[in-house]
């Protein structure tokens, strides 16, 4: 993808208030929307190299009717202040985004960088609609998905892009949702760049990198199991030194936590029996107890009574537990909690007795 | 990694160039100044960017001490990036430093609406800039809604204002959007927001909300610029939600904020309507002809901000003032708030909040006001008793001068029950119209009776006019009265003494009997049970005016008893002048004569006084007899319309035996006068 870092676009809204004010009156169907968005869209993909010091005009008409055409679409998806959207238009409307060899998903994520900032929410909240919809009972867009992978690719090189990472982010974890998307983007090379856009500087862009790479490891089980089946030898350690020894407070209490998520869950038992058998994994989680934070504390335990309850605890582990066993034990007698929780408590006097029977 | 630094750099050194600046994301980058703003978890600071050399305010979020999920405030700092709309306060950019969250934002020199008004403006703003302020938020909000949030936290404490003027609604901490499923939710569920402020759909539970929350909060918000602070404010949360739910809904006041202009009045009651459905949206808001007045950012710079001292010394002046309150144990607005807050989120975690918990809680309210009203009456039943003993005390002695004393005691006590009356009926009618309208029964209660709860209720214009009526109705009242006993008179004054002696033989026992058996049903009448209490407003409302006419015909009834011992009295002077005429007569037949003929003269006049007296009070007792019967039966209507049958079968045996017991007694006093 080339071309210009920021639209071109000037005074665009503006323009756009009083295009919506001059054509209110003429409501066009859903299908005539989405051909008119279309053509704009292939005008804009074939043309935004005009961008620099020449001022295309026509261009940016082009812009401010794609930005009306794009809000259209989104009063018929999500309605307007005084009506709800109508199922049967919605329907039309997603048929004919999704139909063959009309690409309108992918013209829409590749010109997106090219709008204002209120085009691109529009365009994210109109792509997280229709990722939902349902056309005669079909998901049209996963049949859409897995014939055309290849947008995958383009959604994961937004983050290279700090203007648009955000956007590309949301849109890629609404993709996402569909196995076949997840699948595709667990088995590519993009999950080992996750490590390194979760510990951008930016908040925004590093929450939100993170929101995506959880939703990977924990919507799809089955894709996920075998993830971490396939992928164990380098996934962990690479999850050990670049998140939960991370020198970013807000990492290691994100990835203490899903750590937690992904090993409780059942479908990861594999997994799970691999990693608290290792000795490496217990003294970060160890380390992690001693954390000045009680919310890492907390998220830190939910992974350490793990390795005290495996029934097959190896030497080494074994031996670090019975050398630190006055001291676990002191600490958990003063681990509390603000609000009171059974299942927490239940769970401490079990680690005790473990502990305590070594 | 590098590529972001390596655009973060290019982009400061740009500066303004690019549609939208870059703002350095290192905490080098800036220096923190004065505290301008303190939350639960958060301080505000002015602060300088050093690379663009620009003031900006920058939020320090502690992540340890927030309870809020991070998801919460990652949501929170991502809506607030993405704002791009004059009116809604955005984020320039956001960044962790160890525990924290900075989030870098414009700095707004004013500060909040709640701040300046705290400062200078106690009493709410003028109007003009009332609807300037307000027009501004109303454009933050149809930008909101557009992108499908709902704000949930509108009010002048979350408005700001910038040194050029211009308005902002900030504070995202509650929101949510409607779209973030991708989908159109029809609504949300969660129980968030200010009390004060919180729309009655978010309370109720029942069908969840949506944006017109916040057009409810709008309209609140519009009170609170107007007079200072928000309606119900110096409650107590849960008394606030009882109110909203339950109250009609606040508004100006026509007679009481008459400075302001009919425009703002419609304006805010197009807000406060209890359903969501009925209230216009923001874009619809802005089309009313309140915000033709409205003027520019410069207008609120000028009215506002001029002459202002600094955000930071305006904040550390209204701490001080915080504390000099606390030192004096009075508790300051902030800790006020904060202390509701607290109670407020208490209320949320142990209160179960379905619709059912709360309209038997509103019933409790009900019986307490019960309970004010019966003492009350209580009182006043036991001063009467003491005004009719002293005249009793007094009886035996001196009957000529008692019987001056008494006439003018008659004449007082009518003047009484006359003014009491006048007060008591316009008020009554009153209490109905605004039950009708208002089911509004503790209100009522509270304003007739003087009770200690004040809730203040605003008259609407149509209770106006019914004033007047009632006071007709009044006056028509009073010449009903006076007509029959004219007649009475005309026709008792022909009838024989003997006929007078009968009369006086039925009388006593009868009348007797009657107030005995009143005063000894008074206690089980006065003490209403927990059901009676809960039920239907109108039925506590004509529970109420039973006891009152109840109460007056037994004040009539003690009357007519002492015009009876009057009468006995008059007899027994009757007597010794007949002792006497023999023995004169012997000496003298003209003298005793004479004797009998002015004895029988004065006796004659007493008696015309006292058939006078007796015949109205008679009239009276027929009137209020009456009215008791039309009374039970309305009652009894309204009671069977809610399915309470039993109630209504009680109600009928307790009346009629008051009634039986009285037929017994009489006929048994009836027999004894005969045998005598």
């Amino acid at each position: 993808m080339a071309g210009c870092l920021w639209p071109c676009v000037t005074g665009g809204g503006a323009a756009a208030d009083g295009a919506g004010s001059l054509f209110r009156s003429k409501a066009r169907g859903p299908v005539e929307v989405v051909r008119h968005a279309r053509e704009l869209l292939a005008f804009l993909a074939e043309n935004h190299d005009a961008c620099g010091d020449k001022r295309d005009v026509k261009r940016e008409h082009k812009m401010v009717d794609l930005a009306k055409s794009i809000g259209e679409m989104k009063s018929i998806l999500y309605g307007n202040g005084e009506a709800d959207p109508v199922d049967e238009a919605c329907s039309q409307l997603t048929k004919e985004f999704f139909k063959e060899n009309t690409n309108s998903l992918h013209l829409l994520v590749v010109c997106l960088p090219y709008m204002d900032l209120e085009t691109q929410k529009d365009v994210t909240q109109v792509t997280a609609n229709l990722l939902r919809q349902k056309v005669d009972y079909r998901m049209v867009a996963s049949d859409y998905l897995e014939e055309n992978q290849d947008l995958l690719d383009v959604l994961m090189s937004g983050y290279d892009n700090m203007d648009i990472a955000i956007h590309y982010s949301a849109i890629l974890r609404d993709c996402i949702r569909h196995q076949v998307a997840a699948r595709y983007v667990l088995e590519s090379q993009h999950m080992k760049k996750f490590f390194d856009y979760i510990q951008y500087p930016d908040f925004n862009i590093a929450s939100d990198a993170f929101k995506t790479f959880k939703e990977l490891l924990t919507r799809h089980r089955s894709s996920a199991a075998e993830f971490f089946s396939n992928n164990y030898d380098w996934f962990f350690p690479e999850f050990n030194s670049k998140l939960l020894s991370s020198s970013n407070y807000i990492i290691r209490r994100q990835a203490t936590q899903l750590l937690g998520d992904i090993l409780l869950d059942k479908s990861n038992t594999t997994a799970m029996v691999r990693y608290v058998s290792s000795k490496d994994n217990l003294i970060i989680l160890m380390n992690l107890l001693r954390e000045q934070s009680r919310a890492i504390q907390v998220e830190a335990f939910r992974v350490f009574k793990l390795f005290t309850c495996n029934p097959k605890k190896p030497p080494e582990i074994v031996g670090i537990l019975v050398t630190n066993k006055s001291k676990i034990l002191r600490f958990l007698a003063d681990f509390t909690i603000e609000k009171e929780d059974q299942q927490f408590e239940a769970d401490k006097a079990q680690v005790v007795t473990e502990i305590s029977a070594m | 990694m590098a590529k972001a630094w390596e655009k973060v750099a290019t982009a400061a050194g740009l500066g303004g160039s690019g549609e939208r600046r870059k703002y350095p994301i290192r905490v080098e980058d800036y220096e923190l100044y004065e505290e301008i703003g303190q939350g639960v978890s958060a301080i505000v600071y002015r602060s300088l960017c050093k690379p663009l050399d620009e003031i900006v305010a920058v939020k320090v979020l502690d992540f340890e001490r927030t309870n809020s999920d991070l998801n919460n405030i990652m949501r929170e700092a991502q809506t607030m990036i993405l704002i791009d709309q004059p009116n809604v306060m955005k984020a320039h950019c956001s960044f962790t430093n160890n525990h924290s969250l900075w989030v870098v934002m414009p700095y707004m020199a004013g500060g909040s609406c709640l701040h300046i008004m705290k400062s200078v403006y106690p009493d709410g703003f003028e109007e003009a800039v009332i609807a300037t302020v307000l027009r501004e938020v109303l454009k933050g909000l149809e930008y909101l809604h557009h992108h499908g949030h709902i704000h949930r936290d509108v009010k002048a404490g979350n408005i700001l204002v910038d040194s050029r003027g211009v308005v902002k609604l900030g504070d995202f901490g509650v929101s949510a959007c409607l779209f973030d499923s991708g989908d159109r939710q029809r609504a949300r569920n969660t129980f968030v927001g200010t009390p004060c402020w919180m729309a009655p759909e978010v309370m109720e539970q029942l069908h969840g909300y949506d944006f017109k929350a916040d057009i409810w909060s709008f309209g609140i918000t519009a009170l609170e610029l107007a007079h200072g602070h928000a309606p119900f404010s110096k409650f107590p949360p849960m008394k606030v939600l009882l109110m909203t739910l339950q109250n009609a809904p606040p508004g100006l006041d026509y007679e009481r904020d008459k400075k302001f202009s009919r425009h703002f009045k419609q304006m805010v009651a197009m807000c406060l309507v209890k359903d969501p459905s009925k209230r216009p949206t923001a874009k619809k808001l802005l089309k009313q002809p309140f915000f033709k007045q409205a003027r520019s950012s410069d207008f609120i710079s000028r009215k506002l901000l001029e002459g202002l001292p600094g955000l930071g010394a305006r904040y550390l002046a209204l701490k001080e003032k915080d504390e000099v309150l606390l030192s004096q144990k009075k508790m300051p607005d902030g800790q006020k708030e904060e202390i509701s807050q607290d109670e407020y989120k208490r209320g949320i975690s142990s209160w179960n909040f379905d619709m059912d918990d709360l309209k038997s809680q509103a019933s409790l309210i009900t019986e307490c006001d019960d309970s004010i009203s019966c003492k009350d009456s209580d009182a006043s039943c036991f001063y009467d008793l003491d005004t009719i003993l002293p005249e009793r005390a007094t009886g035996p002695h001196m009957s000529r001068v008692f019987s001056i004393k008494y006439d003018t005691d008659t004449e007082y006590i009518n003047a009484q029950d006359y003014k009491r009356g006048t007060c008591k009926w316009p008020g009554q009618e009153t209490q109905l119209h605004r039950n009708s309208k208002h089911q509004i029964n503790i209100h009522n209660r509270d304003k007739c009776n003087g009770g200690p709860l004040q809730v203040a209720d605003e008259p609407s214009p149509e209770a106006v006019p019914k004033v007047p009526k009632s006071s007709a109705a009044n006056v028509e009242d009073h010449d009903d009265r006076s007509k029959p006993p004219l007649i009475q008179q005309r026709g008792r004054f022909k009838v024989t003494p003997g006929h007078v002696e009968l009369d006086k033989a039925h009388s006593p026992g009868l009348q007797k009997s009657h107030s005995m058996q009143a005063i000894s049903h008074l206690p089980s009448l006065s003490i209403p049970s927990s059901i009676e209490a809960a039920s239907t407003i109108i039925g506590g409302s004509l529970y109420m005016q039973l006891y009152n006419v109840l109460q007056t015909n037994m004040l009539q009834r003690e009357q007519i008893l002492h015009a009876m011992k009057q009468l006995s009295g008059c007899d027994m002077a009757m007597t010794s002048p007949a002792c006497i005429a023999p023995a004169s007569r012997a000496s003298s037949p003209s003298s005793a004569l004479s004797i009998d003929r002015s004895l029988l003269e004065a006796a004659h006049e007493k008696e015309k006084e006292l058939v006078n007296e007796i015949t109205e009070l008679q009239w009276r007792l027929v009137c209020s007899q009456d009215e008791i019967q039309r009374l039970k039966a309305k009652a009894a209507q309204i009671w069977n319309s809610t399915g309470r049958i039993e109630k209504v079968c009680v109600n009928n045996k307790v009346f009629g035996g008051v009634e039986m017991e009285t037929f017994g007694i009489s006929d048994k006093k009836n027999n004894g006068e005969i045998i005598l």
